[in-house]
């Protein structure tokens, strides 16, 4: 067995291994997604695809199953093809939160009978379900993974919202902390973020789920709500009045930064920029001036947004092509194809290990769909 | 929601690894394994360092993982995957794979392991190049532990028949 081992290693000649590229230069490589100089691979791409959707010869060698004449040279790991769309079965009527990681997708939402239905654990690569379970307190509403965590928040009434934690490996809940007000959720290494409404941002240890701090929030009856924690920090939305607010971490407090329209739904860090959805439109406030610059308009109120680190993936309630790729440099918006049917597209997530973008559907059934470029 | 920590120190040590001490120690293996499993230097160039790009964003979640190689080449694998699609698409306009530099006394065994099917190349070398571990390799390829387990058990006996012949078509000649 040594010998094969050693054998298998020895079969690259060394001397030609390339050196690795400076940690100055893979920083450079991710500053390097959405710009120009990424465009035109991007287009011919695009225009290349185009052609073979129209011939539609090309397309059955792509996506169909791998013919005899693909040589050795071609072939990595996977051997079945991802599946497009994955039904939700009889437990999710209206999917509410979708949260993507480690090959898994996480979903939960609304029984059809509207009741509060379990969190929903799919494998993305076959769509398999892997598990199912049932969350104590209400409907999820908020949803984010941390290490080897998801973390939901979930909501009875106004006053009556809880966040739960679930252990991703016994897929049990090993938290359940009353929080009394709604608000978003973001997680980073060290901490969870969450807002308890009026009563403030609440900075959670997410081993142990004690609060570290209880930060003071502006807007009284109406504080901010969304969260969102990046490279550039962590930002907060308000849905009343459109301000944006940055956290100081090191002192557990809070400034208002700019004010973007009339109001903040979601939040993503792309590049060095924020970019906040506002009703129909796309804002970018760029994190180094702190004021808000392109608007991209959507025609339709946004209702999911995520990144994949090159693009904004958007979903919208526009029938028949609800899902857009943004183009953060150009700005330029590419409707995604959506198979026959599929419609009511909500919440958007990212798996950076599959490179995957999925979004929650309710047409023709509650489902999953991929996003494909 | 994003939820991705991004920009990290790379040489910070609080998770236990610096994400500078294991990619140094990483790359070429990773580009090794990549050029193994995709016969295509350029691709596999491309995909290790897109890959530990991705990693040193996320190195405050990746690098407390039990297994962050395993993680990056998952990453490296599906980057890999799509970049060869992307390059099926563009065929007609651009070049074939770059062959990748083989020791030139181990011809018979790139051969062997180029005939291999594709699940079993790819669990001989994440297992065996990569040193990952046959929990780590069901991870990365999304199969059970006792399937990669099969796989190598199948991907040995193969390479052994393929040397085997190789060497007695050899003598063959020689006779």
């Amino acid at each position: 067995m040594n010998d094969l081992r050693r054998s298998l290693k020895d079969l690259v000649d060394d001397a030609r291994l390339p050196d690795p590229p400076s940690i100055e230069e893979l920083r450079e490589r991710t500053r390097r997604r959405g710009h120009p100089t990424h465009r035109p691979r991007r287009l011919l791409a695009g225009v290349l695809t185009a052609a073979v959707v129209t011939s539609g010869v090309v397309l059955a060698i792509a996506y169909g199953p791998r013919s005899s004449t693909n040589g050795p040279n071609s072939s990595v790991t996977q051997v079945t093809r991802r599946p497009h769309t994955i039904v939700l079965g009889p437990e999710i009527g209206q999917p509410t939160v979708l949260a993507a990681s480690n090959g898994k997708l996480w979903v939960s939402g609304y029984t059809p009978d509207n009741g509060d239905g379990p969190l929903l654990e799919f494998d993305e690569k076959t769509g398999t379900l892997l598990s199912t379970i049932p969350l104590p307190n209400g409907v999820a509403y908020q949803i984010a993974t941390g290490e080897n965590s998801v973390w939901l928040r979930t909501q009875q009434g106004e006053a009556s919202t809880h966040l739960v934690k679930i252990d991703v490996a016994t897929h049990r809940i090993v938290a359940n902390i009353d929080i009394q007000r709604d608000g978003g959720l973001a997680v980073t290494s060290d901490a969870l973020w969450t807002i308890q409404g009026v009563f403030g941002l609440l900075r959670i240890d997410p081993q142990t789920g004690s609060t570290i701090a209880t930060i003071p929030l502006p807007g009284g009856e109406y504080p901010p709500l969304s969260v969102t924690a990046g490279a550039l920090g962590v930002f907060l939305g308000s849905p009343y009045d459109g301000s944006v607010l940055r956290v100081d971490e090191q002192t557990n407090t809070v400034s208002v930064v700019t004010h973007i329209g009339t109001r903040v739904n979601q939040m993503v860090e792309l590049g060095g920029s924020l970019w906040v959805s506002t009703g129909t439109a796309l804002v970018e406030m760029p994190v180094n001036t702190g004021h808000p610059g392109r608007s991209i308009e959507l025609g339709a109120p946004i209702l999911g947004l995520t990144t994949d680190g090159h693009s904004i993936w958007v979903t919208t309630d526009k029938p028949k092509s609800g899902a857009f790729r943004v183009d953060p440099t150009s700005g330029e918006i590419t409707p995604t194809p959506l198979r026959a049917g599929v419609g009511g597209l909500s919440a958007a997530a990212f798996d950076p290990m599959t490179d995957t973008t999925w979004a929650t559907a309710s047409a023709p059934k509650p489902s999953l769909v991929l996003l494909t470029h | 929601m994003q939820v991705t920590t991004m920009g990290c120190d790379p040489g910070s040590e609080h998770l236990g690894v610096s994400f500078e001490a294991w990619y140094r120690g990483e790359y070429r293996n990773i580009v090794r394994s990549l050029m193994l499993i995709t016969g295509d230097a350029e691709v596999a160039v491309e995909a290790a360092s897109e890959a530990c790009a991705r990693a040193l964003e996320r190195w405050e979640r990746v690098g407390v993982m039990a297994s962050p190689s395993g993680w990056t080449y998952a990453v490296g694998l599906n980057v890999a995957r799509r970049t060869i699609r992307r390059a099926r698409l563009e065929a007609l306009f651009r070049r074939g794979p770059v062959p990748v530099s083989i020791r030139e006394d181990a011809s018979e065994l790139w051969e062997a392991v180029q005939q291999l099917p594709r699940q079993q190349r790819a669990a001989v070398v994440l297992h065996y190049v990569a040193d990952l571990s046959q929990k780590d390799v069901a991870s990365v390829m999304g199969v059970a532990e006792g399937t990669v387990a099969a796989t190598l058990h199948a991907a040995r006996k193969r390479l052994a028949n393929a040397l085997r012949q190789d060497v007695e078509t050899k003598e063959a000649g020689r006779e």
